[in-house]
């Protein structure tokens, strides 16, 4: 980690990681410290009194059914987006690999809704299926299937994962490309000679040699599932109709800035922090040490 | 493909070319919302294709005295969100650049204190701690300062752990030439790692670029007054404004304006943006 | 019993055309070594036969039936990888077991099979196996079981040695060359290794930038190399090539001369065929002798030496030959040492030398 041949100064290594160490202090875990310890408190809404009460504002959340709710959605949510997005990116990225020609500018092509923000996403979708204009909402119409997201929750928890999943899809397209063309190629020759055909081929070479990035995959799709996509709720539903589509970020947003309460809203992020870094630490364990398969 | 079929390869090509138009689809609308007027854009059924009103759009999003879209100025907050862009991405990799290179290349102690305090960044996206870093910024006296939009996202560990990566696999007969040409620790810094990691720091901005223009949470909560919003986040007040249907077309525009830069550097500069991607990613 | 036969087979990449003409056949239980250097056409000449290139002249025919259109894992061919193409994520018994999964074995067949080989290849030890947990040869060992495993009509090697170390390497073609021998399987060998090729060869197939120079058995090639291409590429260390002038021919005898002091006499007849009156004369250094003083017929001046132990190199030079071309080379016994500066009298047997045409390179024999 360090390397063998390094420089000894005194002050000089200090002054180079300041900065970043400041800036994370400050920012990061003062804040974070914060967090926690806040959650240790009630405060009434204008701040003129506080609490400590323990884990109660913990115990509050673990007993509250609305609570579980959220988890549950959120996991839904979750699962849900990585899912799809991760189907049909294999599938797209399945097929790309097989050809030659052009593989370039498909890639291009499928891989620039990365840069949309998410929020601008949800933007779209939201417009698309807008309950009266949309032109999506349209054609469900033409089959007589009233689509209305304002009011029917399944739907409008529907629309989130499609906006959430449609950004998604780039982006493990791209890695799953990547990983795919890693194979040597003369493993593929080498099962075609022994007699498989393509789908064999995938099924038993092929998806076998991409897990380890797709399990990678798994993980950073949930995590941005359950964070990036903040966006997308405040944008398309704003948590509703009735909270069908409040994930857990969002209602610690909306239960701290709006209903303001502080300290149910720090134990909610204190409980998210957690669970980041159970994923992160699953992603270094399981994932950096995958068996390496390169011979 | 190593069977000689031709029909197979057609039917992968058809196969992906109907993946992209299903993803294309949506921009595709936008194109056609932003480029009719109001009347056209709300009545049913949608358009399929686009009209010619698109320089009208265009100039009545810029003007902010547009009622429709509650009078916010596009113009302002396509700049506002360039230069946090511009900020996050520069302060991310200078920043970086600094913490790996002691990392690396000095024996100190705190060094791996150092080192995983950095690491924790990683768990802590902003998402978790919003309430008490907006407490911070606003008790520093940063709300709607550009200083408050960017900083308190620049110290994440993706870029030192990429930066940290990198410099371990230049070789050390490198460091110990210039040792003996005599060269101190800063001049290496300058006059041999900084060029030789030129790609890996283009890649990074590249990825970092994008970050930050498409932050949506963080400048929601710390810009009040218009003129500081960004054009990300400006999107949900133009959904927002109106009393009755809101201005599709003028939204999609702004949509539409909000996405451009980076979606044109994703693809002129797919390459380093791939890099990018791969390399922050281990 | 499977024969194997390339007719006027050429093939192009775009515009560039990477072989032409290629013509062989190749009998039953034949072990045929294709050997040249990197970027002569061997492996594209290989992956053609084996269907994973198309072909975009000619006819590859497997038993005298045409298979251009036929698909790779219909034509009944193992191939051994130059990286071997392990499954990575599979056991060396997998590995083995997957062809004959894919064609329909029982599950029974399929384990007498993978055993029965993998005892002839040492490898029983090793079934359960990943690949990452094989050193070189054994992975090297499971490529070949892979494709011994099938019994298929034709093997396909690959330059399956060039990433094992020398002392491996040495074992192992011997391995694959009584393996052969047992196995009887027709094949078809790629290598770059001159040293490999005459190993392992029934025949050698010899390729120099798309074009076949010549195709015989390793002692012809080595004794009547068809080219001076062939001349230099066969044997080491290479045969030494002067550019020499007709001085005079008859029947009997051709005398020519190469630079001032350096006249060589050959058996006659033979240049009526040559192009002009440049001709270039070769001699192998072992066939070079130190003499006794005027039957001597060449003179040397050493340069460096190369003391191997069981043999002595000389690098010299001989008559006038410019400083810039490359050094005569003399083979001597191990015990000779001469010193530098030295200049060793050299004879050798007339029938020892080797002329070819001056301008195309080709040999010139006697009539």
């Amino acid at each position: 980690m360090l390397k063998r041949v390094h420089f000894r100064s005194s002050w000089l290594p200090y002054a180079l990681v300041a900065p970043q160490i400041l800036v994370t202090l400050v920012f990061f875990m003062w804040p974070a410290g914060q967090s926690i310890y806040q959650s240790f408190l009630i405060e009434d809404a204008f701040g003129f009194s506080t609490e400590f009460v323990w884990f109660e504002n913990y115990t509050y959340l673990l007993t509250d059914s609305l609570y579980f709710d959220t988890v549950f959605r959120t996991l839904f949510f979750s699962f849900s987006v990585a899912f799809l997005s991760l189907s049909i990116a294999l599938l797209l990225a399945g097929f790309v690999d097989r050809i030659i020609r052009g593989a370039m500018f498909y890639r291009t092509m499928l891989i620039w809704p990365y840069a949309v923000a998410p929020v601008i996403a949800g933007a779209l979708w939201v417009f698309m299926f807008d309950p009266t204009l949309g032109i999506l909402t349209a054609m469900l119409d033409s089959f007589g299937w009233h689509w209305n997201h304002r009011l029917n929750g399944g739907e409008a928890m529907a629309l989130v994962i499609i906006a959430a999943t449609w950004k998604q899809i780039s982006y493990n397209f791209l890695f799953l490309v990547a990983a795919m063309q890693a194979i040597p190629k003369s493993l593929i020759e080498a099962a075609a000679l022994d007699g498989a055909g393509p789908l064999r081929r995938f099924r038993t070479i092929i998806f076998p040699l991409i897990m380890p990035t797709g399990f990678f995959l798994l993980v950073v799709n949930v995590v941005y599932a359950f964070f990036e996509t903040f966006g997308i709720i405040h944008v398309v539903t704003g948590g509703g109709p009735a909270k069908a589509t409040e994930i857990l970020v969002y209602k610690a947003y909306s239960d701290g800035f709006i209903g303001l309460d502080l300290g149910g809203s720090a134990a909610q992020s204190t409980i998210l922090m957690i669970g980041v870094v159970l994923l992160t630490v699953i992603q270094f364990r399981y994932v950096e040490r995958q068996v390496d398969y390169s011979s | 493909m190593i069977e000689h079929r031709p029909l197979g390869r057609l039917m992968s090509h058809l196969i992906i070319i109907v993946g992209l138009l299903v993803i294309a689809f949506p921009v595709w609308i936008t194109i056609v919302a932003a480029t009719h007027d109001s009347v056209r854009v709300t009545q049913v059924p949608f358009p399929l294709l686009p009209g010619d009103q698109f320089f009208i759009n265009l100039k009545a999003m810029f003007s902010s005295r547009e009622e429709a879209i509650g009078g916010i100025p596009v113009g302002m907050m396509m700049l506002n969100s360039l230069v946090m862009a511009l900020m996050i991405a520069t302060g991310k990799i200078c920043i970086s650049l600094l913490s790996a290179f002691a990392i690396v290349y000095f024996k100190f102690r705190f060094r791996m204190f150092f080192f995983w305090m950095i690491f924790v960044t990683l768990m802590l996206p902003v998402e978790v701690r919003i309430l008490p870093t907006f407490e911070v910024v606003a008790d520093l006296g940063m709300l709607n300062t550009y200083w408050g939009l960017t900083i308190p996202l620049i110290a994440s560990a993706t870029a030192t752990f990429m930066f940290r990566q990198t410099f371990l696999s230049i070789p050390d007969e490198l460091l110990e030439a210039a040792r003996i040409d005599g060269a101190g620790p800063m001049r290496f810094f300058f006059d041999i790692l900084l060029p030789i990691s030129r790609t890996s720091i283009a890649a990074l901005f590249v990825i970092l670029f994008i970050f930050g223009w498409n932050q949506y949470l963080w400048p929601l909560l710390i810009t009040t007054e218009k003129s500081m919003y960004t054009i990300v986040m400006g999107i949900k007040s133009l959904l927002e404004t109106a009393d009755g249907e809101p201005a599709w077309h003028i939204i999609m525009m702004t949509a539409l304006m909000a996405m451009l830069p980076p979606v044109i550097v994703v693809l002129c500069m797919q390459n380093l943006f791939v890099k990018g991607l791969t390399e922050t990613e281990k | 019993m499977t024969t194997l036969a390339l007719n006027n087979v050429s093939k192009s990449y775009d515009a560039e055309n990477v072989l032409s003409d290629v013509n062989f056949e190749v009998a039953d239980g034949e072990m045929i070594v294709i050997v040249g250097p990197s970027g002569c056409g061997k492996s594209s000449l290989l992956r053609m036969v084996a269907g994973l290139e198309p072909i975009t002249a000619g006819e590859v025919l497997i038993n005298g039936q045409v298979v251009n259109k036929v698909e790779p894992k219909d034509r009944d061919i193992a191939m051994v990888f130059q990286n071997y193409a392990l499954y990575p994520h599979m056991t060396v018994f997998a590995n083995m077991a997957y062809g004959l999964k894919l064609r329909g074995l029982s599950v029974d067949a399929i384990k007498k099979r993978v055993t029965e080989t993998a005892l002839l290849l040492g490898l029983e030890n090793l079934l359960e196996r990943k690949p990452a947990a094989l050193s070189g040869g054994q992975r090297q060992r499971v490529a070949m079981g892979r494709a011994i495993v099938r019994k298929p009509a034709i093997f396909l090697f690959d330059e399956p040695l060039s990433n094992l170390d020398a002392k491996l390497r040495v074992r192992m073609r011997l391995e694959i060359k009584a393996l052969q021998q047992r196995l009887g399987v027709t094949s078809l060998y790629v290598t770059h290794d001159q040293v490999e090729a005459m190993t392992l060869a029934d025949r050698l197939i010899i390729l120099n930038d798309g074009a076949i120079e010549q195709i015989d058995t390793p002692m012809k090639v080595y004794q009547r190399p068809a080219s001076t291409y062939v001349a230099g590429f066969i044997g080491t260390p290479p045969m030494n090539l002067l550019k020499c002038r007709v001085v005079s021919s008859n029947k009997n005898e051709v005398s020519v001369v190469h630079h001032e002091g350096a006249t060589f006499r050959l058996p006659g007849g033979r240049v009526a065929k040559a192009s002009s009156d440049e001709v270039t004369v070769g001699i192998r250094p072992d066939h070079l002798v130190i003499s006794e003083g005027n039957q001597a017929k060449l003179q040397c001046a050493v340069q460096a030496i190369e003391t191997l132990g069981s043999e002595t190199l000389v690098h010299g030079r001989i008559a006038e030959t410019p400083e810039d071309s490359a050094p005569f080379i003399v083979k001597l016994d191990g015990n000779t040492l001469p010193r530098i500066g030295e200049v060793l009298p050299l004879s050798y047997e007339m029938d020892a030398l080797h002329l070819f045409d001056g301008n195309t390179g080709l040999r010139l024999a006697s009539s």
